[in-house]
């Protein structure tokens, strides 16, 4: 088993959902201050503030981290806000795939502590 | 002797890693312990694991023998005037929390200055930091050059430095355990002395990897680790004068540190029994002694030269590899044991996982060294580090693993 599996590489070098938004409804950040890593997550909202439309992540941190949140931004987006403020750590963690080593664990739920920081802002 | 592959014999934790290929690179954190280390703490459990300093029966004799043998093994090898001046404590940051609390908590006044460098590792910092609140005194960095990640020093003007912020006490490093810098510390100690400054040194990163005689180096006090320099955990070393040992008050308290005990009151023991209350770390320091005589067999002169040898190796190797950063200073032979990087592109823990998976054990973090990092404006780094059962091999194996690291990572 590796922690860098072609998907995980792949989201690193090419991810979809980089970048920042402007005007978001909602915005999250989450800092590792251990290794440095620093993550913000931006989300925009449908017309009725029902979904989320747009998700978007920024920040610097290791491939693991920036996977996780690329996966993260592209499970989010569509999703009915309420079915998502009850979104649970271990859900994300099936969602991510193989399980990371327990030192790296924290770097993949990095992003989904900002997703939580960003709905408390809704 | 021959050094490297051909003394792997000597540490069981080859034969376990045998298929795998074992290729420990972190020796930094914690060095490998030989056979002999293993032994001698055994034959202390199996054949006499009695209290020492207390039973008036024969093993108890051998018990107190082989501990107090273990402190006078420890003082000829750095070098101490008297076994008395060796302080057993559990590590290297217990050792430097008692220079700091129980010497300069003692003997600083409010007001009164330490000196202390940028690169230190927290446990050269963090004591002093509270022991700097509770008493006043004010604490003063030696710089950092970013540059070249050596001290910003100058012997021209360090007695005016030290004379107009009050410095009291310098405590330093030895070795950098991230720049891998060596320290002029018998520079800094001559200059400090002209004007009555004490000077402990952090000996975790020299004392294991070449040779160090405290009165040649001319500090005060110098503490280390055992588990770094072949021995246990669980054991440190605290070298200081006798006579400063002497009008220091203990620091943890209890049994076996009082010559007599009234309900009121306690006379305390001389050093270096005074700073060893309770049961101490027996086999810990019969373990350190056996690692001590495995070092004294090889030379430290030689381990020192091996383990330049490899730095000159890796450093040339790691130098071409596209996107890579190394810390410290550029001139080797200012430099000791270990080369800690960035990459441009890679972060350091994946750089770490990258090469764990496969079966490379080098360091990432920030190496207990957070305001260094901070200094150099990075988050972290990746260290490799060198002992005496490394060789070339590992570092052609590492150095191919960072190549192919930088082709899948390289965006």
């Amino acid at each position: 088993m590796t922690l860098y599996r072609e998907e995980i590489i792949e989201r690193y070098r090419y991810p979809r959902h980089r970048g920042t938004l402007d005007h978001p409804h909602a915005q999250g950040e989450a800092v590792n201050s251990f290794c440095g890593d620093d993550i913000t997550i931006f989300l925009k909202l449908d017309a009725e503030r029902e979904r989320v439309e747009e998700a978007r992540f920024s920040g610097e941190g290791c491939a693991l981290m920036q996977a996780s949140a690329d996966i993260l931004c592209g499970h989010v987006v569509g999703k009915p806000i309420e079915i998502l403020q009850n979104f649970q750590a271990e859900e994300f963690l099936s969602l991510y795939g193989d399980p990371p080593t327990p030192s790296r664990l924290k770097c993949v739920l990095l992003p989904y502590e900002a997703l939580k920081m960003a709905f408390r802002t809704i | 002797m021959e050094l490297g592959t051909a003394i792997r014999k000597d540490f069981p934790i080859f034969s376990e890693f045998k298929e795998k290929n074992l290729v420990y690179l972190d020796s930094a954190a914690t060095s490998l312990k030989p056979r002999v280390v293993l032994d001698a703490m055994q034959e202390y459990h199996e054949k006499y694991s009695v209290n020492v300093h207390r039973g008036a029966y024969a093993l108890a004799e051998r018990a107190t023998a082989a501990y107090e043998d273990a402190r006078k093994t420890i003082a000829r090898f750095i070098g101490a005037a008297r076994a008395e001046e060796i302080v057993f404590t559990r590590n290297a940051t217990e050792a430097l929390n008692l220079v700091a609390y129980r010497y300069a908590g003692t003997f600083l006044k409010e007001g009164d200055g330490v000196l202390l460098t940028e690169m230190e590792h927290h446990s050269n910092l963090v004591p002093w930091q509270q022991v700097a609140r509770a008493k006043g005194i004010k604490l003063f960095f030696m710089e950092v050059d970013p540059a070249d990640g050596e001290l910003v020093w100058g012997p021209e003007f360090f007695l005016n430095y030290l004379k107009s912020r009050q410095i009291k006490m310098i405590s330093l490093t030895h070795v950098s355990n991230v720049l891998g810098a060596v320290n002029p510390v018998t520079e800094i100690v001559r200059k400090a002395h002209d004007v009555g400054v004490v000077v402990a040194v952090d000996g975790s990163q020299s004392a294991p990897h070449l040779p160090v005689d405290v009165q040649e180096l001319g500090a005060d006090f110098f503490a280390f680790s055992g588990h770094k320099m072949l021995g246990p955990t669980g054991i440190g070393i605290l070298w200081g004068r006798y006579e400063l040992l002497e009008k220091m008050p203990p620091f943890i308290t209890g049994g076996e540190m009082v010559e007599d005990v009234f309900l009121d009151r306690s006379i305390f023991l001389a050093p270096p029994h005074r700073f060893e209350a309770g049961t101490p770390h027996i086999s810990g320091a019969i373990g350190l002694a056996a690692a001590v005589r495995y070092l004294e067999g090889i030379g430290m002169e030689n381990v020192h030269n091996y383990e330049q040898n490899l730095l000159a190796y890796a450093w040339g190797k790691l130098v071409k590899l596209p996107g890579i950063h190394l810390l410290g200073p550029r001139d080797l032979s200012r430099r000791n044991g270990l080369i800690a990087f960035t990459f441009a592109s890679v972060h350091p823990h994946d750089v770490a996982s990258f090469l764990d998976e496969q079966g490379i054990m080098i360091r990432a973090g920030d190496h207990c060294a957070r305001p260094l990092h901070r200094k150099l404006k990075i988050p972290a780094s990746s260290r490799m580090s060198f002992h005496i059962y490394n060789d070339k091999d590992d570092i052609d194996r590492a150095v191919e693993a960072l190549e192919r690291m930088v082709k899948v990572f390289g965006k």
